[in-house]
């Protein structure tokens, strides 16, 4: 319910409801505008009635034709949804909306003369006028044919497939985030935290542990929503962060807006994610990233300065760290997906011999049950995998420091 | 205090829009919903891949004829200015009422028959592809 009135409020406020709508709406307008100035510059009363009456003959006609489209557009889907339909189905459809369109229609021309002969030519200037004032009365413009229709251009449906999936969700398409490798999280690293979705344990050899203050093991769990707010806008957030183990405790919420750019083939996005205040003050981690979807294999890379400010309360110098990511996913069938993770980091650029080179796999099910789509994930890294120049000592890997993530992240219509 | 007031107005604006009447949708947008709403999750649903290629490109193909339903809805509507009813006298375009392009606007003619019959059998080729437990998982959909 609350994401049908949020989507319902989005479509509302910048008017796709109504480009969305029939012309019936529109019309009823007209004629209310058409009674209006009617009543006011029709002096005579008996003609006055007259042009009123002619008036009713054209309301009811409106509401006689937007029933006519509703028992067609409800016929139609029935027929739709019926896996035994013919042509004779939607033929039935489709024959007596002609027969009823003609009555409508001779009717409507009986009522318009009728108004014609109520009003004089000086009044039907000024009612004419009235009604031409209106911004509705574009609908009654010729001009309007060559113009383009209003539907989207981008499919408002559920993207099944993960490696078909664009980085941001398509309008009034809601996810449940419970699970790794889902697009928002993707390059979510800020200086003192690694940010991914669903239940996640984290292992650190204790030589790290001791050097970066934090405990050897961590048990987290994040959770949180995305929302198609237009075509290629999302909005979304990691709401219920929470630290399990060694303490419990309430993590920073991560809050992300994502704008995209559908090219031929590519998407380019810019993405802006912050923290709320947590012990190293907001984090913010803007950014940019370019997807490659495919049938069978698909590609992101993104660039992204995370850092980590303090508060105006708790200053800290602040810590500004880059980070290029890598995922290459390939769906071996169109249910069940394998994914490398890659890239560069370097989480720290007041340290020297930061960089890192973290690797990750993961694996995913897509499993369609009703009219959502589950994305079961896991997803197993070292996200300080290789450190190529360290301050101290030569080039090595690190294996005993790792992180395992799993759950899972639910899509669906809202509208 | 701003913040329990911002949650409030945010509320009321969302409680709003839940109950508010939604105007309905074309024929176009309702089309174009019910073919977009199958076409993502058709490989999940259909394991044969030409099978589900050629149905993908059926619900992406209901698309385009929603738009040509929909510039044949404005392409009637404006053929009422040109072509009054009969029985309407032929003065200015810029009158609406006098043109006859109210009444002919209220209940254009019926130009869309084309578009509407490539649809119907479209659909019907989409059931000859389909098993009917394939069917029904997609109509489930939307």
């Amino acid at each position: 319910m609350l994401w049908v009135a949020l989507a319902t409020a989005i479509m509302l406020l910048s008017g796709e409801l109504g480009r969305e709508a029939d012309d019936g709406a529109t019309l009823a307008l007209l004629l209310a505008s058409m009674r209006k100035s009617t009543i006011q510059d029709v002096a005579d009363s008996p003609r006055r009635a007259a042009a009123l009456r002619a008036l009713a003959s054209f309301e009811l006609g409106l509401a006689a034709y937007r029933r006519q489209l509703a028992t067609f557009k409800a016929c139609i889907a029935a027929a739709d949804n019926e896996y035994g339909a013919t042509r004779a189905d939607y033929d039935a459809c489709s024959q007596p909306l002609e027969s009823e369109r003609a009555n409508l229609r001779a009717s409507l021309v009986t009522a318009e003369q009728d108004y014609e002969a109520a009003v004089t030519q000086a009044e039907r200037a000024r009612v004419a006028q009235a009604v031409l004032a209106l911004p509705e009365a574009r609908l009654l413009d010729p001009a309007q044919a060559s113009k383009k229709s209003p539907l989207p251009s981008r499919s408002r449906g559920v993207e099944g497939v993960l490696t078909e999936r664009h980085p941001t969700l398509p309008r009034n398409v809601v996810a449940v985030v419970y699970g790794p490798l889902s697009s928002a999280t993707f390059g979510q690293r800020f200086p003192s935290r690694i940010i991914d979705g669903g239940t996640s344990y984290a292992h650190q050899d204790q030589a790290r542990a001791d050097a970066t203050g934090t405990p050897a093991e961590l048990w987290n769990m994040r959770g949180g929503a995305r929302v198609g707010m237009f075509d290629d806008f999302e909005a979304g957030a990691l709401f219920m962060p929470l630290q399990l183990a060694p303490s419990f405790r309430f993590d920073p919420v991560l809050i992300f807006f994502t704008q995209q750019f559908r090219l031929k083939g590519v998407d380019l996005v810019i993405r802006t994610s912050f923290q709320t205040p947590g012990d190293t003050g907001w984090g913010l981690n803007p950014g940019t990233m370019l997807a490659l979807p495919g049938r069978k294999l698909a590609a992101r890379v993104g660039f992204f300065v995370p850092m980590e400010v303090g508060t105006l309360k708790h200053p800290i110098a602040p810590m500004v760290g880059l980070n290029a990511p890598l995922r290459v996913t390939w769906n071996l069938v169109p249910s069940f997906f394998l994914s490398a993770d890659s890239g560069v980091a370097y989480d720290n650029l007041a340290r020297s011999g930061a960089l890192e080179v973290p690797l990750g796999l993961g694996a995913g099910y897509t499993w369609l049950t009703g009219s959502k789509v589950i994305d079961f994930t896991t997803s197993f890294s070292w996200d300080h995998w290789l450190s190529p120049s360290p301050e101290q000592g030569s080039a090595h890997l690190a294996w005993q420091t790792y992180r395992i993530a799993f759950g899972a992240s639910l899509y669906f219509q809202a509208l | 205090m701003f913040s329990s007031r911002a949650l409030v107005g945010v509320g009321a604006v969302l409680g709003v829009a839940a109950c508010s009447a939604r105007p309905p949708p074309r024929l176009a947008v309702e089309l174009t919903a019910r073919a977009t709403a199958k076409a993502g999750v058709v490989p999940l649903v259909v394991s044969d891949s030409a099978r589900a290629e050629r149905l993908r490109a059926i619900y992406l193909e209901v698309v385009s004829l929603a738009r040509e339903l929909d510039r044949a809805r404005v392409t009637a509507r404006a053929q009422c200015h040109t072509e009054p009813t009969s029985g309407a006298a032929v003065p200015a375009a810029s009158d609406p009422i006098a043109s006859g392009a109210l009444g002919c606007s209220i209940a254009p003619p019926l130009a869309d028959r084309t578009a509407l019959d490539r649809y119907v059998q479209l659909m019907l080729e989409a059931r000859s592809l389909l098993t009917q437990r394939e069917f029904q998982k997609l109509a489930r959909m939307r």
